[in-house]
């Protein structure tokens, strides 16, 4: 069975202000796809349009074919989701919330347990297993997420912002997991601002501005179509329409003034 | 006249300090902060009024009869200042975040200290005026020794608020004491780990010494010799004889039991004053600049919340783990539930154990008399109604996601779940303590013909708590805010004490028949069954109220 995410056609409305508008792309198993917009591009909002947690007011998602809202239930027993925000239950430790997801998803106690444990230690954690997650410093949180993410062995893992808060051994740890899930078969999905990372693992990216999309295409295509060396260059031109040096000159003068 | 902007940060920081003692986050869109306390003020406003109210029919009570109910107000308000000081334990001292905030502004620590227990103080003292605004009165001017005219009613009045805030104020003073020195005394690093610990003990200590203390309030009683022990032991004494020595109406054979009750009730506030200031300044002075240099990392999370053993489903496991440690390690919640089961326990009391509500209780003894197993029904009842309030207060809102995102069983194993988690809370706790009890006081047959009849109660009643729940326990709203849902606990006490005293008059005369305690049994599985089945039926899957945050918001200027 072949693990494709499809977005066909979604859109989403609040108050009547389009948030999204027409979204169409898929995202194939075995691929890492970027998820690319400046902030308010409504990056998050698709994020979870495609987990349900929000429902579009039109179109549909589909995963291996099948609608998901038609099975939410099977769709999330195969998905692994980092959201943007590291929000948890800080009253709760690393180990306990992560005992929690698996019992949750009802996973068996045994493979859940050494899953765990190795995956606190892989992620450096195993010395604050037992620590509240209120002490945890925000890319000791990210870590969490992203081992409750993966807990369950998804097929398809979602994953918003997920380099936030890491620090640049983590991130790197990150940059190669990812590049590794995609070549195990899973469908990763990504988004993030930092493009450099986008360039070297992703091999497509889609690109949204203002709720659209602006473009949705292999990154070397990209390169080439738009004569431009780098994945920079191509966002800056088709998602920034500030002149950055010139409001950076304004910033400074203001607070010389 | 003072400017909005020239506040000064004491009454700044006092007004943030205060606001801050329930979490108003928690709050239902529905429910607002002036609502949820006015219902909390309601709340306490209203047992002043039901305790005060039969002094419409009542006159002339006999000395011995006031000094029961003297006793009893001021044990009230001592155990309800006792468990709100408890529940408030860590909000003395400042908050990580709050140094974070605060310690790059110009504000001294004094500033703060004095703002936190001013707040801290203003809470509790708002809690003993509405508490005491009938009793205060009312009972007051029957508590005149009847021979000093207008100035004797003043005194009177005088006395009795004088002793319920000095009272209060031993109490509150002596649970600072005990935080403050533990804070000195011990490293910070144990103090963090055993503080959670030692807060339990302070609360069960609280609840245990006004529920198990004796009725000594007769001549005879008062001036036996072998009770002056226990009067010197229980603190509500010692407020009684300061009552009757400011109050001027110690006469007689009982002069010398007072007085020296009175003598130590000053000295124990004066220790207490003292010792909480002393030691809560020290704390202070040695905590502060601590709380910034703490490591990130907080100590390993120590006590049995860690070790909530698994119970075969893992979903089962996940909520019961969950609920436990939320209500164990948030303050929050504690806090809410802690003032759900004082008034409780004052409405209680007020039926079983006060002259004015008929005293069946007044003898101290627990063996199987209608007043022990109502009072038994009660306490199942109060726990779960307190249960259900609190499991309706969400921990962390954002938080939530998770529950939605693993949601991969069938809507009714999460209402088993939830059931599950219900009971053991509700239940379980006042289950086993009523088993050690009835065992140790009771014949074996009659203790377990109860002890099924209780646990039967308790499903009854978590299942028929449960009919409005569509929602994990800590996760989602269930309107905190609306004043309906106090005034919903306190006439569900009220109504739940006649109840209780009624099913436990029925039960025994059933104990005491043939058969009697099977038939009892019998009907109560039926009726548990039915409940069961139509709550099974009701099942309309898990909701969660919480919309997606409109990035933009619309002025619908275009309308």
């Amino acid at each position: 069975m072949s693990y494709t995410l499809q977005v066909s056609d979604v859109s989403k409305r609040y108050s009547g202000i389009p948030v999204v508008s027409h979204v169409s792309f898929t995202a194939c198993a075995g691929q890492v796809t970027g998820y690319l917009g400046p902030n308010g591009s409504g990056k998050s909002t698709t994020m979870k349009i495609i987990t349900g947690l929000i429902k579009p007011d039109t179109g549909e998602v589909r995963f291996a074919g099948e609608p998901i809202h038609n099975n939410l239930r099977s769709f999330r027993e195969r998905l692994g989701y980092v959201p943007e925000e590291p929000q948890l239950y800080t009253h709760l430790s690393g180990n306990e919330y992560l005992t929690m997801v698996a019992q949750l998803r009802s996973l068996p106690t045994k493979i859940a347990r050494t899953r765990i444990q190795e995956l606190l230690r892989l992620f450096g954690l195993e010395q604050d297993r037992d620590v509240s997650m209120s002490g945890y410093s925000k890319g000791m949180r990210q870590k969490v997420l992203l081992a409750a993410a993966l807990l369950h062995n998804p097929a398809m893992i979602l994953l918003d912002e997920p380099f936030s808060g890491l620090d640049v051994g983590s991130a790197l740890t990150l940059r190669n997991l990812i590049a590794e899930l995609a070549a195990r078969g899973k469908t990763v999905m990504f988004s993030s601002h930092e493009l450099e990372t986008v360039e070297r693992i992703c091999t497509r990216v889609v690109i949204l501005h203002r709720g659209q999309i602006v473009a949705d295409d292999d990154i070397r295509r990209l390169q080439t179509l738009m004569a431009l060396p780098t994945l920079e260059g191509i966002f800056a031109q088709l998602a920034i329409e500030q002149d950055t040096v010139a409001i950076a000159r304004q910033i400074a003068d203001v607070i010389d003034a | 006249m003072r400017r909005r902007g020239n506040s000064s940060p004491y009454r700044v920081l006092r007004v943030v300090f205060l606001t801050r003692l329930v979490d108003f986050e928690l709050l239902a869109p529905q429910g607002d902060r002036s609502n949820l306390a006015g219902g909390f003020a309601t709340m306490l406003t209203f047992i002043s009024f039901t305790i005060t109210a039969p002094l419409i029919l009542i006159s002339g009570l006999p000395q011995e009869a006031l000094w029961g109910m003297e006793h009893f107000l001021i044990a009230v308000s001592m155990a309800v200042i006792g468990l709100f000081a408890t529940m408030s334990w860590e909000s003395i001292f400042p908050e990580r975040k709050d140094m974070l905030i605060l310690g790059p502004l110009p504000v001294r620590n004094s500033t703060l200290f004095l703002a936190k227990i001013s707040a801290i103080s203003m809470a509790l003292g708002a809690a003993i005026l509405f508490l005491n605004s009938f009793t205060g009165l009312g009972w007051a001017l029957q508590f005149e020794p009847s021979h000093g005219g207008f100035l004797g009613l003043t005194r009177s009045i005088g006395a009795y608020w004088t002793t319920v805030t000095l009272a209060s104020a031993f109490v509150f003073g002596g649970i600072l004491t005990i935080q403050g020195l533990v804070s000195v005394l011990l490293p910070r690093q144990l103090y963090l780990q055993l503080s959670s610990a030692l807060q339990m003990a302070s609360f069960v200590a609280i609840l245990i010494d006004f529920v198990l203390e004796p009725s000594l309030e007769t001549t005879p009683a008062l001036t036996a010799a072998a009770n002056q022990h226990l009067l010197h032991e229980f603190p509500s004494y010692w407020f009684l004889g300061l009552f009757q020595s400011l109050n001027g109406s110690i006469s007689g054979n009982v002069h010398t039991v007072f007085v020296s009750l009175a003598q130590r009730a000053w000295t124990a506030l004066a220790v207490t004053t003292a010792g909480g200031l002393i030691s809560v300044m020290m704390a202070y002075v040695r905590a502060t600049p601590r709380i910034i240099e703490d490591p990130e990392i907080k100590p390993a999370l120590s006590g049995w919340s860690r070790k909530i053993p698994t119970i075969g489903d893992p979903l089962h496991s996940a909520i019961l783990s969950f609920s436990w440690r939320t209500l164990m390690r948030s303050r929050q919640h504690r806090l809410i539930m802690g003032f759900f089961l004082s008034v409780g326990l004052t409405v209680l009391s007020l039926t079983l154990k006060s002259p004015a509500g008929g005293g069946l209780l007044m003898s101290g003894s627990w063996s199987f008399s209608p007043a022990f197993l109502a009072a038994t029904f009660m306490a199942i009842g109060m726990s779960v109604s307190g249960t259900r309030i609190i499991v309706a207060i969400p921990v962390m809102l954002k938080a939530n996601w998770i529950f939605q995102m693993t949601q991969v069983h069938a809507s009714t194993s999460y209402q088993k779940a939830t059931r599950r988690a219900l009971f053991s809370i509700g239940v379980l706790p006042i289950w086993i303590t009523v088993a050690g009890l009835t065992l140790w006081k009771g014949s074996v047959w009659m203790a377990a013909v109860h002890l099924a009849v209780l646990g039967i109660l308790g499903f009854i009643l978590v299942d028929a708590s449960m009919f409005s729940l569509h929602k994990l326990p800590f996760v989602c709203y269930w309107m905190p805010g609306r004043t309906s849902i106090v005034m919903f606990f306190l006439g569900g006490m009220l109504l739940g004490v006649r109840l209780a005293i009624s099913a436990a008059t029925y039960e025994l005369k059933l104990l005491q028949m043939r058969y009697g305690g099977i038939w009892l049994f019998g009907g109560l599985c039926l009726a548990a069954g039915i409940l069961h089945w139509r709550l099974a039926k009701s099942d309309k899957g898990l909701t969660y109220e919480e919309e997606e945050a409109p990035a933009i918001i619309s002025l619908k200027l275009d309308a």
